[in-house]
């Protein structure tokens, strides 16, 4: 299936991906349906680090096969979202314009071989690795190598009796 | 004259006279009541009636598309409802799927639609391998279109651990965990059924998709690191399908449990999917 895109290196991706959201108003906060339990959904979330269970930190992921091959999808009807006057006073003049600029480039492109970085086993690597606050609980995908350096990483930092319990399972 | 003097067993609760606490017919009030027997009320089957159904083994999630669900563009979190906190959660707005409200498909009840395209959920649970702990799923779904290795659920983002997956020809689905096996033609395209899986790392292993049991085949012991629905790398492997429940148990029920959920899945669905 075609889809436009905007193509580029994963880090300028990466960066228009930024002025993306801020345009559109991302991270959005969910709101809460029907009965029964529901997440703990924090009130408020700076958008940094893992997304918090409820909240929507961005519109699109960035598609990538490697750091030099990259997809930003942005539909026809996200690509008038972004131009609308109320986009428009969220970004800054540089950001208008290079996200103006971004959105002519866009190529009809098929997504089959790309992978959305946000499910990637290297994408929770990396989030994972940044982030030890989350080892006593994450069940991200991750290669030995990481493991070696997270399991380092924590003796360097005596981590916690849940954290090591935990960490104990991976090896 | 007031009706609570003649007929005090009106003002009572349904309950006490269901459960002959007071039995009008045996009070001489006979005259005064319709003809045939009292009817008994009906108990309405409720969304989370599964955690109560099965007990003789332990839940792992219960996920209700009536229950916990959070609305952001699409579902941005499903809350399990067994009480283990392994909720399911999508942070990027074009991968989340769409909560169909009074689906038709599922007798009113509510259903989450994954588009085929990017739709997933990241669940906050890393299942056991078979090989030491097997794994029980129940859930009521529907194949929208079929496409090789889509997958409802999945163990993993690269390997298919735990997986039930579209796989071999139109309509067919099978489990998967290294070893797609138990290819089962049960649940039609457009077709509404209950589903159970079972891994057990050994030939026990079965699915069964409506009426269609298929077992003999071991599925393999791999042990999944994540859980993931609709999915297993956000792209290409997207299903398109409905689920209107989820449920993982510490193996597997017993027989009257599983006839039990199965009465469930009638009442509450409707007869299409209990079929």
């Amino acid at each position: 299936m075609l889809t436009k895109c905007v193509p580029g290196t994963e880090a300028a991706n990466d960066a228009l991906n930024v002025s993306v959201n801020k345009g559109l108003g991302f991270p959005q906060r969910g709101t809460h349906v029907g009965d029964g339990v529901h997440v703990d959904m924090p009130q408020v979330w700076d958008g940094t680090g893992r997304t918090p269970p409820g909240w929507t930190s961005s519109a699109v992921d960035n598609w990538t096969t490697s750091t030099l091959d990259s997809q930003l999808p942005i539909s026809d009807e996200m690509a008038n979202k972004l131009q609308s006057p109320e986009a428009l006073l969220r970004l800054s003049i540089d950001e208008r314009t290079a996200l103006q600029a971004a959105l002519l480039t866009r190529i009809d492109v098929d997504l089959s071989s790309y992978t959305p970085k946000s499910s990637s086993a290297a994408a929770e690597e990396v989030a994972t690795v940044a982030n030890f606050a989350d080892l006593g609980t994450t069940t991200a995908p991750l290669s030995t190598t990481a493991k070696v350096t997270i399991g380092a990483g924590i003796l360097a930092v005596a981590a916690g009796a849940a954290e090591l319990a935990h960490l104990a399972g991976w090896f | 004259m007031s009706t609570a003097l003649n007929m005090p067993w009106l003002d009572l609760p349904h309950w006490m006279r269901r459960a002959h606490i007071i039995n009008p017919r045996a009070c001489n009030f006979g005259s005064l009541l319709p003809p045939g027997p009292i009817a008994a009320p009906s108990v309405a089957a409720g969304p989370a009636d599964p955690l109560t159904i099965v007990t003789s083994v332990s839940p792992f999630l219960f996920l209700s598309a009536d229950l916990g669900v959070t609305i952001g563009t699409g579902v941005s979190a499903w809350a399990d409802q067994s009480g283990n906190g392994h909720d399911a959660s999508q942070g990027t707005a074009a991968s989340q799927p769409a909560l169909v409200t009074g689906d038709v498909d599922f007798g009113g009840r509510n259903s989450i639609l994954a588009d085929g395209s990017n739709d997933f959920l990241d669940v906050t649970w890393n299942p056991p391998a078979p090989g030491t702990q097997p794994v029980w799923f129940f859930c009521a779904f529907n194949q929208i279109t079929w496409g090789a290795a889509k997958f409802l659920f999945v163990g993993n983002t690269s390997a298919s651990s735990l997986a039930l997956a579209q796989a071999g020809a139109t309509p067919a689905m099978v489990q998967q965990n290294t070893a797609a096996v138990n290819s089962n033609t049960g649940a039609g395209l457009g077709s509404p059924v209950r589903g159970q899986v079972y891994f057990s790392g050994s030939v026990s292993d079965y699915t069964k998709l409506g009426a269609v049991l298929v077992t003999g085949a071991s599925a393999g012991v791999v042990d999944p690191i994540i859980f993931r629905l609709f999915s297993r790398n956000g792209g290409t492997q997207s299903i398109n399908a409905k689920l209107a429940c989820l449920g993982a148990w510490v193996g597997e029920p017993s027989a009257g449990e599983k006839a039990a959920l199965d009465a469930w899945i009638t009442a509450y669905y409707g007869a299409g999917v209990g079929v």
